[in-house]
């Protein structure tokens, strides 16, 4: 699955992974593509972005630490990014049921 | 991953921070923050099997092209600093409209002849009305801006506000330090003081230009113009 077929979810995405506690980038990316079973396997380059803009949007918020000599950055979901993620859930549950009942039975 | 890979990663990390255009804080957390993904990348590919310098190609292929990896990452840096700058500028504007005010309405008074007490309920007034005027602008700011730089439909107008408080801010304060520099010349007792005012004033109008930036955000202004104009 390419990034522009995902483009409008991975914002909720994102946040669903970070449910599971803090992680940083790599381990997000990893996270996303173990949990889709590969279907997720975005070019690491338009998740971080991604993750910057979550965290403009207060829904994340990250740390510096210094892991190995080299400085890290742990991301993790704020209170108002648990709120989006369930409106997200609520949202997909909705509109996967309606396609599910046009798409899912052939008439 | 030890020197063999280095100089793979590091170029692609130039490549990188070459189309980032942000400020240096900001450039260093994103170079940091790709070096340490890359690395852990590479890593990985060498404990698979991959020689040194194949692991690194495979970690900064799989990343994405550099170019749009820092474009991607130009759109989140500009957010956060034109969020910043909004945040400063107002804080500053509240910090010196009183100031500001009182000086435009005392100045003439002052250097004219001596302040007539009855003009003090029109200082009184125009201090309040800066205070209100800041007051209710912050008080939008938070109602209605608080994410602003994620609403990237207000963003030029939020920006556009912005550069004409800080300019504002940076004019005002000048003519503020102008203004106290000429008072302490008139005033005959303190004539040695000049110098030392002058300086004040400078020093006063150079930290207000460092702090509310209005030539920045002019700069992100434009920018953000440009983008719009062109998407």
């Amino acid at each position: 699955m390419n990034a522009e077929q995902l483009k409008g979810h991975l914002d909720g995405l994102l946040l669903a992974v970070l449910e599971a506690g803090p992680m940083h980038g790599y381990a997000v990316i990893e996270a996303l593509r173990a949990h889709s079973g590969g279907a997720f396997d975005l070019p690491s380059g338009t998740v971080y972005p991604a993750l910057h803009r979550l965290e403009l949007a207060g829904m994340i918020v990250s740390d510096w630490s210094v892991v190995s000599g080299r400085r890290r950055r742990t991301y993790r979901l704020t209170r108002a990014g648990r709120s989006t993620l369930a409106d997200e859930r609520s949202s997909w549950r909705a509109f996967a049921g309606a396609v599910g009942s046009l798409l899912g039975n052939p008439t | 991953v030890s020197a063999g890979a280095q100089p793979v990663l590091g170029r692609y990390l130039d490549e990188i921070d070459r189309g980032l255009g942000a400020g240096p804080a900001d450039r260093r957390d994103v170079l940091d923050e790709v070096r340490d993904h890359l690395l852990e990348v590479a890593g990985a590919r060498q404990a698979a099997g991959l020689d040194e310098h194949a692991a690194a190609l495979a970690a900064v292929e799989e990343f994405g092209c550099p170019r749009r990896v820092a474009a991607g990452f130009r759109r989140a840096l500009a957010l956060r600093e034109s969020g910043r700058l909004v945040r400063d500028t107002w804080r500053m504007f509240l910090v010196f409209a009183v100031p500001g005010t009182t000086a435009w309405f005392l100045l003439p008074a002052m250097l004219v002849h001596d302040l007539d007490p009855r003009g003090m309920p029109l200082v009184g007034g125009a201090q309040a009305s800066g205070l209100l005027m800041a007051l209710g602008l912050v008080a939008i700011s938070l109602l209605r801006v608080r994410r602003p730089w994620l609403r990237e439909r207000r963003l030029p107008a939020l920006l556009g506000l912005s550069a004409v408080l800080a300019w504002f801010v940076a004019l005002d304060t000048g003519i503020c330090a102008a203004f106290f520099a000429v008072r302490v010349a008139l005033a005959e007792q303190y004539p040695s003081a000049l110098p030392w005012a002058v300086a004040a004033g400078m020093a006063g109008g150079a930290v207000a230009l460092r702090m509310v930036r209005p030539h920045t955000s002019t700069r992100l202004l434009l920018a953000t113009l440009r983008a719009a104009s062109t998407r």
